[in-house]
């Protein structure tokens, strides 16, 4: 390894030893320092330059002169520096191809161009195009402004790789975040496809099964009458006839429901006393209850306001949960409809009521012996029935949920503590 | 001798209607269970020679039923027809086992279809 040597020697031996000693000076402690590949044809200029670094800041440069273009792209491609200071017009180029030329054979390193041309356009469109800085040859008489220009030139230079790098890095990361959200994307649409062709599998087979049981009546019965012998045939016919046509009622039934469920969701909407609803309902399925021994009990709030809603679908609704009351109480029992005013959440006890809306509450519970509690998670899918083959398709819940959905309701049901279970509607006032 | 059908199904007219077919062959004495968690109750009385059995019943399936049997000395060798409307050709649940061991019909069945599938299990 050679000896060290003084910052003036190697100054000087770089300036007057030009193009012969690309990269002859790299010693250790002067790693810190900023390296400076000084490209300049004539002498005079390269000794007032070095005469300068040297009286301003004698440790803080290490200097290799080079004089021609070939000569700087040779020693750019062996060594590595901070910084280029260059001089546009040499012998073998001139002004914009000078500094494209140094740019292109190191396009990591700062360049500053110096230069004795007043036009200052090559100067200004190489700082557009990469370079750090550029000085007129007549300034360098300013104390301190070619290290200034040198330092922060390496500085900006450095400033600058960083934030291409982090630029590129953000830029890598974008795309992979653009491929991932497009892979993201991809599954989603593939997810909302399967459970699409899952849910319509699943609504397929449940129509299949209900429709199929009252064809398999009709055609049983069909049977039945063709293989009678013609003297038989009023017996027959009164035999089968009744239970063919309930098959084909509840067939129907079961294609209405479906309609209303997949009908478009539009409502009728009107300021209509949810009370009102109740009494036509009752009065509906008055003679159906009193025939199954059901005694009515109703406890109507009548300071209760108005509420938008289209009246002809929540009678809808409130005939369904009747039914299903009066189902749940095939020997009889107590239907209890209650409608009052009240704060908020209903079914959170902790919560204060103050700042909380006002909801309107309507009650059907029954007293019956309630749902079974794995059932109760399900009682609102469609085509979930505990009463398969005596009549119930499982859509009407589905088509009450809907429905109160449609008026930014709740519709809820549980089993009540007393017994029996409870449907409860939610409005909030 | 006439042979013994039990018919379990939840739905009322439909084992109604296949009964008075059946009955109208002459050929068979006709049970009908409607509620499947009596319906092992009744196969042990009533001794059936076949059994018509739904699959999609309140309570208790067919399957269940049938699987119950398998094991059973007094009812594991009864001949079952499932009859259902729950499932289709297409469905994986035709690769169970019960379904292949015994006899599968869809509704809606013609009594045509049924009585040969009847007969055709007595046979064995």
């Amino acid at each position: 390894m050679s000896e060290p040597v003084p910052p003036e020697q190697a100054h000087r031996r770089a300036i007057f030893d030009p193009d012969e000693g690309q990269g002859a000076v790299s010693h250790p402690w002067w790693r810190h320092h900023v390296r400076v590949l000084y490209l300049e044809d004539e002498d005079l200029p390269a000794e007032v330059v070095l005469y300068i670094l040297q009286r301003e800041e004698p440790q803080a440069f290490q200097i290799q002169r080079t004089t021609s273009l070939a000569a700087t792209v040779a020693a750019l491609n062996q060594n590595a520096y901070d910084v280029v200071l260059i001089d546009l017009n040499l012998p073998d180029s001139e002004g914009w191809e000078t500094f494209a030329a140094v740019h292109r054979a190191a396009p990591e390193t700062a360049v500053v161009i110096l230069t004795g041309d007043p036009d200052t356009e090559i100067a200004v469109r190489a700082v557009g195009e990469g370079a750090q800085d550029y000085l007129y040859k007549h300034e360098l008489n300013v104390p301190g402004l070619l290290t200034r220009v040198l330092h922060y030139a390496v500085t900006r230079h450095h400033i600058d790789q960083a934030l291409r790098a982090a630029n590129r890095s953000l830029e890598q990361r974008n795309q992979e975040l653009q491929r991932t959200m497009a892979s993201l994307e991809q599954t989603r649409l593939a997810l909302v496809e399967s459970e699409k062709i899952k849910s319509m599998g699943q609504m397929a087979a449940g129509i299949a099964h209900e429709i199929k049981n009252p064809l398999a009546i009709i055609r049983m019965g069909l049977d039945y009458l063709s293989g009678a012998q013609p003297e038989k045939a009023p017996q027959a016919i009164a035999r089968t006839l009744p239970e063919m046509v309930s098959a084909l009622d509840r067939a129907n039934t079961i294609l209405s429901e479906m309609l209303d469920y997949a009908a478009p969701r539009a409502l009728q909407v009107e300021a209509f006393p949810l009370n009102e609803v109740v009494r036509e309902a009752l009065v509906i399925m008055g003679t159906s209850l009193c025939t199954s021994g059901i005694e009515v009990l109703a406890d109507l709030d009548e300071e209760l306001p108005e509420i938008e809603l289209d009246r002809q679908k929540m009678i809808q609704v409130m005939i369904n949960l009747i039914g299903n009351a009066s189902q749940a109480m095939p020997n009889g029992g107590l239907l209890r409809i209650r409608t009052r005013r009240t704060q908020f959440p209903v079914d959170s006890s902790d919560a204060t009521s103050e700042g909380m809306p006002e909801i309107a509450l309507l009650e059907v519970q029954d007293s019956g012996t309630g749902i079974r509690e794995e059932d109760l998670e399900h009682v609102f899918d469609p085509f979930f029935t505990t009463r398969a083959g005596s009549g119930g398709t499982g859509l009407g819940l589905s088509v009450c949920k809907m429905i109160l959905d449609l008026h930014g309701g709740r519709l809820t049901l549980q089993n009540h503590p007393d017994g029996g279970s409870v449907a409860t509607i939610q409005f909030i006032l | 001798m006439s042979k013994r059908i039990l018919i379990i199904d939840d739905e009322v007219s439909f084992t109604r209607l296949m009964s008075m077919n059946l009955e109208d062959t002459g050929d068979f004495e006709v049970k009908i269970e409607n509620d499947p968690l009596k319906a092992t109750q009744t196969a042990k009385y009533f001794k059936p020679d076949v059994v018509i059995l739904d699959i999609l019943m309140p309570g208790k399936s067919g399957l269940q039923l049938a699987t119950e049997w398998e094991s059973s000395e007094e009812l594991g060798a009864i001949p079952i027809i499932f009859l259902t409307a729950a499932m289709s050709k297409d469905q994986p649940d035709v690769e169970n086992a019960l379904f292949i061991k015994h006899q599968v019909l869809i509704k809606p069945v013609s009594f045509t279809q049924l009585i040969d599938t009847i007969r055709q299990v007595l046979k064995k």
